[in-house]
């Protein structure tokens, strides 16, 4: 929520990496959940708005971009679009995890 | 063990955030470009949106824009001021990033968003005088009017500007990593001394000198200078110049000769660039009103080349094609008159060879003394690169452009020359598109042109009183025969531009008794013209053909008019073709060669897309042109220009059996036969490899074929392989990457008809629906009614809606 609206709010693309970070920082549960939450949040947010954003408007756009990239299909462009966005969100949220993990005095259980 | 892990991730995440935020080679940047927020996918058809109140500060009264369905602006302003601020703005809500692409291309600024791999281009620009020239253009651009346009078209550029945000700017910024910045009237100066470049920008002294000391003088006379039958001036032969003509400077004694050029350019002469104008009385006409007509030949590029508006205001109503990035009209109509261009072709650009005393190249000799020379330095901001400071001497003729032991950008640029071009003068060409869209009669017409140096044009004129008539109008020196035709001598006075041949001198014809006026970048008179202007003009083929049809159609309807402009008749073809298959048919040639020879046999000479003839006639006719000439004009190693195409249709009409068949570089005398059939050979031989075999491929729509390619030559953003007609040297001109630029057709009387379509879309976002949305129908032949308006009221279908645009919003 917090990413979106900055999203909306600024250009920077970077959102995606700096949030989950902080959100892992503050609140991280174990290495492999947020890499998890980091990755679904950012990717699916990205997905969300560049499906969004061609559902409101015609896609003229998508296949010039195509034809620049080589990419192959739409969905090949929105899918590079939110794993990249995953990947940030995933490992940066796993970096704010261990960060968080240096300094904290003893290891919380898992929880399952 | 917990801080090795954070620091591989910390590392691994660092390396993400830099792999993403910054450009790798020619790579955009992939966090911004894909980030749906602000990247590509921003740049969809919302852009298109239209609002019914917009806010724009700085407007003085309220602005009513009218669209039509292709989204054309029709501007109602109450004023000049809004009026061009008004053009600003909206030209920069579609072409933004074309504007300033074209801006930076034309000032050598392009290393600055680019980096290294635009050096030597931006070095080409700055050394070529561009800034110079701009620079004095802006000087001379004092008087009031020009001026408080200049400054309101950036005002409004700049009011764009203001409302973006990064999501919001064009895709090529997003792609190319830079930000728009602050337009300005230089910029504007910049735009249309692009132009200037662009049309009268091509030279061959460098080769014609060489050539000349190979031939000598009489044979350069017949290759390359010879008037001949076929050719149709747009002045009629035998008009009579009612004036006291200024007598020429004498020429020097000898020529300026050059050292052997380490070239091999078996080129064709025949420019690519090229249009056709003309109008005719309302005598000829079905409605018996005068109909004018003009399709420029350019560069086809994307974004388009134009952008069209109708501009509405006290004392002006105009509609018409403007050049992103200049405001007014270039080429249109208003209540009372139309106007059109073609390229001159007449010599405005000569190369001075320049004696320095030393390596310092502050002083040079002239006219046996040593004169300063003035350094200008021009400095090269490089993208993650030292700024490069550039020294440019400058002559009294111009800048020196590369020195003796520098390597050229352009083989047609010499080193150790200086150059002299008029677009170097100061000259204020707006101030002619000021007073055309005003222009109301022949008179104010004629005014008008009197403010136009450089790039001289062909002007056609029609208005609503039944006149035609056609002017050949530029700043053009004083020369000697053949002055400039060669490189000049900078030591010696005799070479110099002494006085420039007066307005009223200048070849116009008005009403003539044939009823119409045409050019077609041709020859502008017949010899009897006391000046020499040039020898560079376009070969007689779309010339003759217009002339042909102009002279033999009565009762002109609109309808006609589009067909000659779409007119593929190949004159070259149906004057030789014949004489050529005759002469090969008695020479042997094999089952292939047969073949073809038939499929020639049974074409109509015309250049459709579904038609193979053209094809193999095209390929055939560049064989057979380079065998007859590259004996003649190769010196070892060196190998210059053949002479245009026209020289050699003249000898296959007039001696088959001539010398210049034989090729010198054999034992053998050569004869026609032989040479066609050599060249027969080859061009069956090379149709195959390159086409396969004989199928739809050799169809000259597919085979040939037209590519839009985009501005930066970013790939998907163009479009390629239309399968057009036409061809170079035919009326419809449309070639691989040239074609016209522009159609439009007018009928002038109480209530002006027009019609117009252009290559391309009003937007320049290649997501927006209207950034290619008229290449189909332009590839078609179709064209559009023009919504041309007498106030913002007016009813027309055609028309989507109305915005208004004030200081604030409130109403």
């Amino acid at each position: 929520m917090i990413m979106l609206i900055l999203h909306l709010l600024t250009p920077f693309w970077w959102w995606v990496m700096l949030i989950p970070f902080i959100n892992s920082v503050i609140r991280g549960a174990s290495a492999l959940r947020s890499f998890g939450s980091g990755f679904v949040s950012a990717g699916l947010l990205w997905t969300a708005m560049a499906l969004f954003l061609n559902i409101s408007f015609t896609r003229e756009v998508v296949p010039r971009v195509m034809a620049m990239t080589g990419a192959t299909s739409f969905w090949m462009l929105v899918l590079v679009t939110g794993i990249v966005a995953g990947l940030c969100g995933g490992f940066a949220s796993l970096c704010g995890f261990y960060l968080r993990d240096i300094f904290r005095k003893q290891p919380v259980p898992e929880v399952s | 063990m917990k801080w090795v892990k954070f620091l591989l991730a910390a590392v691994f995440c660092t390396s993400l955030f830099y792999v993403l935020q910054f450009p790798i080679g020619q790579t955009p940047a992939v966090g911004n470009f894909l980030n749906p927020f602000g990247g590509f996918w921003q740049n969809n058809t919302r852009q298109d949106e239209l609002f019914t109140r917009y806010q724009v500060q700085g407007l003085k009264a309220e602005v009513k824009v009218v669209w039509d369905e292709r989204q054309v602006a029709h501007v109602f302003a109450e004023n000049d001021h809004d009026l061009y601020m008004m053009q600003g703005y909206l030209t920069a809500r579609d072409r933004l990033w074309q504007m300033d692409f074209i801006a930076r291309a034309a000032g050598g600024r392009l290393s600055e968003v680019v980096g290294e791999r635009a050096l030597e281009l931006d070095r080409f620009r700055r050394r070529t005088g561009m800034v110079y020239a701009a620079e004095n253009s802006l000087a001379a651009t004092s008087d009031a009017q020009s001026k408080l346009v200049m400054e309101a078209y950036a005002k409004g550029v700049n009011r764009w500007i203001a409302t973006l945000t990064p999501d919001q700017y064009p895709l090529e910024f997003k792609i190319l990593n830079y930000q728009p910045e602050a337009w300005t009237p230089l910029k504007s100066a910049l735009v249309l001394k692009y132009m200037a470049w662009d049309l009268t920008g091509r030279n061959d002294e460098l080769q014609m000198t060489r050539t000349r000391q190979l031939l000598g003088d009489s044979l350069m006379n017949e290759m390359f200078f010879k008037d001949s039958d076929l050719q149709r001036p747009i002045i009629p032969r035998n008009t009579a110049w009612p004036f006291e003509a200024l007598s020429p400077p004498p020429a020097p004694e000898s020529l300026v000769e050059i050292e052997p050029l380490a070239m091999n350019m078996l080129l064709s002469p025949d420019p690519d660039i090229g249009s056709n104008n003309w109008a005719v009385s309302g005598e000829k006409t079905k409605s018996g009103h005068a109909i004018l007509c003009n399709d420029p030949h350019l560069a086809l590029r994307l974004p388009a080349i134009w952008y069209e508006i109708q501009l509405h205001a006290p004392g002006v109503n105009v509609y018409g094609t403007s050049i992103p990035g200049a405001p007014a009209v270039i080429i249109g109509f208003n209540e009372n008159i139309s106007w059109g261009v073609t390229n001159a072709a007449t010599d405005v650009m000569d190369w001075y060879e320049i004696e320095f005393r030393d390596d310092a190249q502050s002083e040079y000799l002239y006219d046996g003394e040593w004169l300063q020379a003035k350094q200008r330095l021009e400095t090269i901001h490089v993208l993650n690169g030292a700024s490069i400071v550039d020294t440019i001497p400058m002559t009294r003729f111009g800048p020196l452009v590369y020195n003796a032991a520098e390597k050229s950008f352009s083989s047609n640029v010499p080193t150790g020359m200086a150059l002299r071009w008029t677009a170097h003068q100061p000259s204020n060409e707006l101030r002619t598109f000021l007073h055309l869209n005003r222009a109301t009669d022949y008179d104010t017409f004629t005014h008008a042109l009197s403010f136009f140096d450089c790039p001289a044009q062909n002007f056609v004129y029609a208005d609503n009183q039944g006149n035609i008539a056609i002017h050949h109008n530029g700043k053009f020196p004083v020369r000697w025969q053949h002055q400039g035709r060669y490189i000049s001598d900078g030591r010696d006075p005799a070479y110099d531009w002494k006085e420039y041949i007066p307005r009223e001198h200048l070849p116009k014809v008005k009403n003539p008794e044939q009823g119409f006026v045409f050019s077609a970048n041709q020859r502008p008179t017949d010899m009897s013209y006391p000046y020499y202007l040039g020898a560079r003009y376009a070969t007689f083929e779309r010339s003759m053909r217009i002339h042909e049809r102009l002279n033999e159609m009565q009762n002109i309807t609109v309808e006609d008019m589009m067909v000659l402009q779409k007119d593929n008749q190949n004159l070259r073809a149906e004057a030789v073709l014949p004489i050529m298959l005759d002469v090969l048919e008695m020479q042997g040639v094999s089952l292939a060669e047969a073949r073809d020879m038939d499929l020639l046999r049974s074409w109509d000479f015309s250049n459709e897309r579904d038609e193979v003839g053209p094809l193999i006639f095209d390929t055939w006719w560049s064989n057979f042109h380079a065998l007859v000439w590259e004996d003649e004009v190769r010196d070892q190693d060196e190998v210059l220009s053949t002479p245009v195409s026209e020289v050699t249709v003249n000898l296959l009409l007039s001696d088959t059996a001539s010398i210049w068949f034989d090729r010198r570089d054999t034992a053998e005398r050569e004869r026609l036969g032989d040479i066609l059939s050599q060249s027969f050979a080859e061009t069956s031989q090379q149709l195959t490899e390159k086409h396969g075999l004989f199928g739809d491929d050799w169809q000259w729509g597919k085979a040939r074929g037209t590519d839009i390619l985009h501005m930066a030559q970013i790939p998907g953003m163009g479009r390629t392989g239309l399968e057009t007609n036409g061809n170079r040297a035919i009326v419809n001109a449309t070639s691989k990457r040239f074609g016209p630029s522009w159609r439009m057709i007018v009928e002038m009387g109480p209530e002006i008809r027009a019609w117009g379509i252009y290559p391309g879309g009003q937007s320049g976002n290649p997501g927006s629906q209207y950034y290619d949305n008229m290449i189909d129908d332009w590839v078609a032949g179709e064209y559009y009614p023009i919504v041309f308006l007498k106030s913002a009221d007016e009813a027309s279908e055609d028309i989507i809606g109305t915005s208004v645009f004030s200081n604030t919003l409130a109403p």
